[in-house]
Formats: structure tokens, sequence, C-alpha cells
């Protein structure tokens, strides 16, 4: 080795073995903190990671034996603090850290911009109770932005078609991870709304780690989300994952599977609420009918006693007058006249025996008008006036009692044409309890050997329950 | 084309289901008269059977949304059978 001017040259590997021994007595027991990244586990059980911050980066390895005490599994994005010791590998000439320990550091970076952009997004009123729409009660047309392959897509599909056979799915296929996902998404939102024909939107996914959710974190899909017209909801990994997208979204569900659970109803339990709705208000209107029914029984009762009384009482008052009149008769009055005009005569014969000859021709002119008086005219008048005003009202109680008749008609005819008694003609029947007052509306109600009442359009007969075979209703179309 | 009215179709098929619901709490109040309880008895029973028929106008169809050469959304079929398939 030349030696020059007091100059020390060192082999590479003599320098390489000061570096080392400076460094590993230097740096024998550090703390340092950092994120990790290209965290990869080999088949030896070791760790290799690099650790680093906004401004420099560390090679770290993390023995077998070391990593078998660690309380967490850690991975790419944690920010974790470690304990160690520098070590150079003097083949390579590289220096790492050799950790002894490691625990998580607060929030990782993925965390604290999580936190950010719900507290950025949360001020602007993304996260508004009083913004989050209705589902509607039947999609007949169900959107869905997922990845088209894998289970969750299928899983999906198999519940809607189980709840409520016959709806239309839409997929709008995205890529769910990974660099440019969270955009897809997003256009997929609005492109769901472009197209219109959907009544709902589920955006989802199935299970993963923070990273792979990571899409339903950004903002794109957060704004999508919010400006959405279509109601959206949101199915994101399982059920202790919570995105930025369920914040926004209408209706956060637990897994992609509970999310087709909650938009899609039943379909059997829609169609016995409509049976439902049928049934009672046949009952309610039989209800009535039958009330109404009773009323105008009543109602043609009284008003046929009170027209034969008013007959009656019409019939007595003319047979008073007709007393009256005959009382009034020509005859009867004539026969009085002629009795006074007897007694006036005899009365003028006696004072025409005193009076003499002149008194006759007074006396005559006096029976001239006594004929005069003619009372048997104003008698006729009478009578007839009479006549026509008892004739006018029987015309009268005719007239209202048949019309009385025709709307009791009208409304029965109307009555049997609704009547549950006409549904029991076309062939159904109504089980009820043995005293009739139980219907039986569902075969949960029933249990073997139980007896029931069967009523059919011609009658009742009397029955017992065999045994139960299905929980189906039957649908009253 | 047709299936421009899958909203409307709904709104159809609630608004029915609603205005059934009115009648029968209107008709369980007993406060009507026997002609409007029947005329309301006959509608719905329309209402009903609307419902009832949109629901068996319901067909199931698997459909992806596509843009076509225009750059207009549009929907074709799933592929029953293809590699992308789910089903």
């Amino acid at each position: 080795m030349p030696e020059e001017e007091g100059r020390k040259v060192l082999t590479v590997a003599e320098l390489t073995r000061d570096i080392k021994s400076a460094l590993e007595s230097g740096f024998s027991g550090v703390w340092v903190e950092g994120e990790i990244s290209n965290y990869k586990v080999y088949t030896s059980g070791h760790v290799y990671f690099t650790l680093k911050d906004d401004q420099a980066q560390i090679r770290a390895v993390m023995w077998k034996g070391k990593r078998a005490h660690l309380k967490f599994e850690p991975k790419d994005g944690d920010h974790v603090v470690c304990r160690g010791r520098v070590s150079v590998f003097e083949k390579r000439g590289e220096y790492q850290v050799v950790v002894e320990a490691m625990e998580p550091k607060g929030l990782g970076a993925l965390q604290a911009a999580f936190e950010q952009l719900k507290k950025k997004l949360a001020a602007e009123g993304f996260f508004d109770e009083a913004r989050k729409r209705p589902l509607p009660y039947i999609p007949w047309s169900v959107g869905i932005v997922t990845s088209p392959k894998g289970a969750v897509i299928r899983d999906m599909v198999r519940t809607i078609n189980r709840r409520f056979p016959g709806l239309r799915i839409v997929l709008a296929p995205v890529r769910v991870q990974g660099d440019g996902a969270a955009g897809k998404i997003a256009s997929a939102i609005a492109d769901m709304n472009e197209y219109g024909q959907v009544d709902v939107i589920i955006v989802g996914r199935g299970g993963g780690s923070l990273e792979d959710l990571w899409a339903f974190n950004e903002e794109p899909v957060a704004r999508a989300i919010f400006a959405s017209k279509i109601p959206v909801v949101s199915a994101v990994g399982h059920e202790t994952d919570f995105t930025i997208a369920d914040f926004v979204a209408d209706l956060r569900a637990s897994t992609p599977t509970a999310a087709a659970e909650q938009i899609a109803p039943e379909r059997e339990a829609v169609e016995e609420s409509l049976g439902e709705s049928l049934k009672s208000m046949t009952i309610e209107l039989r209800d009535m009918t039958e009330g109404y029914a009773r009323q105008t029984d009543d109602l043609s009762d009284r008003a046929a006693r009170a027209l034969a009384s008013t007959t009656r009482h019409f019939r007595e008052r003319l047979s008073g007058a007709a007393r009256h009149l005959k009382a009034l008769s020509p005859a009867v009055t004539l026969k009085n006249q002629k009795a006074s005009l007897a007694n006036l005569m005899k009365g003028m014969s006696a004072s025409l025996s005193r009076t003499g000859k002149n008194k006759r021709s007074e006396s005559a002119a006096m029976v001239n008008r006594l004929f005069a008086i003619q009372p048997g005219r104003n008698v006729a008048r009478l009578r007839d006036a009479l006549e026509r005003r008892f004739f006018a009202l029987n015309e009268r109680t005719r007239a209202i009692m048949s019309d009385r008749r025709a709307r009791a008609r009208l409304v029965s005819g109307r009555l049997e044409a609704v009547s549950p008694l006409a549904v029991l003609e076309r062939g159904y029947s109504i089980v009820t309890s043995p005293d009739g007052k139980v219907i039986y509306k569902s075969v949960k109600s029933l249990s073997p050997g139980m007896g029931v009442k069967i009523r059919m359009a011609d009658g009742d007969v009397p029955a017992s329950i065999g045994g139960k075979k299905a929980d189906r209703q039957e649908k009253l179309f | 084309m047709n299936e421009k009215n899958d909203s409307g179709k709904n709104l159809k098929f609630e608004a029915a289901l609603k205005r059934l619901e009115e009648i029968v709490s209107k008709l369980e109040s007993g406060e009507l008269e026997l002609e409007k309880s029947i005329e309301l008895f006959e509608e719905g029973v329309k209402m009903a059977k609307t419902c009832q028929k949109k629901l068996d106008e319901a067909e199931k169809k698997i459909e992806k949304l596509v843009r076509d050469q225009e750059g207009k959304l549009t929907t074709e079929p799933m592929e029953e059978a293809g590699e992308d398939a789910p089903f």
C-alpha cells in the first residue's frame, strides 16, 4: 500500500468495516418512526420493508423471531415507531435498521386523509340526514356499480332474484380497487344518472384491506354519490368497514348482500298486503251494506206504515166531510125548509084568516125567495174540491213510495255486484273458526286437528285441519 | 325504447298502492255514505288490479350498461355463459 505525504489510504473493506463499526456502535439502540412501504414477508419468515417519511427512507428488516412478538400485522401505509439498531451489510455497502420492536404510531397517513376528507365533506353538508332520500318501495330497475367478476355481484343478483323475482338489474362494470378505481366508480354513478332508467343504485365491493377499499374513501366517489339524482346505497366490505361513500350514501348497507336485501322487498309480502287491502275493503263494504240493507228495510217499512196511516187519516177526514155534506145535502135541507115552510104556511093560514086575501101574494113571494137560495149548488162545488185534493195526495204518496223502492232496488243491485258472496260464487271459500267469529287468513293460525268452518257460496261445512303444508298464502287474484 | 317509462311505471305502482291504502283507511273509518263507499271500493279494486298487473309484468333481466357508437348510454344483455358473467 503506497503512502504519500501522510495520506492514509484504506481499502474498500477497511473503510466499510470502519463505517460498520461506527454506525453499529453509534446507533446500537435507536427509536425511529416512519411509514411502512414495500412490506414483504419472505418464506423464511423474515420481513423486509422500507421506513419512510416525506424526505428520506431507510431499509429495514425484522427477523422471524422478533416478528412473532408483534401485537399487530403491519402493512404498507402504516405509520409505526420502531426500536432497533443500525447494521451494515458489507458485501453490498448497504445499511439497514434491524427492527427489534414495532408499534403503530397514531393514525396512518391513509387514516389521516380519511379524517381530513370526512371533515371537509361534512362542512359541505354531504352527510346531512336531511338530504338522504327514501328508497323506492319497489325498485323495478336496480343499477349496480361494482366489479363484474367475483362473488359480490353474483350474491347480489341471487339475493335480489330470491326476494323479488322480476326486478331488472343493470350492471355498470368497474374496477373497484387500484389506481384510477375511484374515477371509474364515480363516472359509473354519473353514467347511471345519465342513463336515468334505474330506480336505485348500489355501489359496492367485497371485503378487503383498508387499501383495497380505498377508492370508496376518495373524493370523486363521494362527489358522484352526492350529485346522484337517483338514491344510492353503499355496500362496501364487511360490517365493520366504514368508508366516506357510506356516509354520503342515502343508505349504508353493511355488506353487498345486505344491500340487495334492503332494496328489494319480498314479493310475496307485497302481494299479500295487496290481498289484505282487498279483503279489508270487502269486509268493510259488506258490513256497511248489511247495515244499509237493514236501514233501507226499516225505511221501506216506515214509509209503508206512514202511507197507510196518512191514507187512513185522509179517508177518515173524507168520510167525516161526507157525513157533514150529507147533513148539508139538498134533500135534507129541503126537508127542513119544507118543514119550516109548512110552519110558515100554517102561520100564514092563520094570519090569512085574520088579514084576508091581500096577505096571500106576500107569502107567495117569500116562498119564491126561499127556493132561490138553492143550497145544493154550493155542496157540489165543495165536494169536487175535496175529491181533487185527495186524488193529488194519493198521487204524491205513490210517487214517494215508488222512488224509495227504486232506490232500494238500485242499492241492492250494486251490493250484489260487489258482495263478498259473489267472490264465494267464483269458487273461493273462507276458513273460519267453528263459530264463524275468526277468519283465518294464514296457515300460521292453523294447526293439525283444529276444528274449522269452511264457508262456501251455498253454505257452511265443519272441517278439521289435517296437516300443515306450506307457509304460502293464496293470492286474491 | 319501451324501457323509457320504467320510472313512470314505478311511480304509477306506488301511486296506485298509496291510493289503495287511502281507500282502505277511508272505508275503515266508517264515516262514508254507501254510494261513496261503493265508488271507493270499485276504485280500490281497480288500484289493486293495477298493482298486480305491474307485478305480473315485471320480468327478470340482467343487463350491462354500455355506450353505443354515438356515445349514448344503453344496455346490452349480460352473456350468461361468458367468462365475465357472474351468473
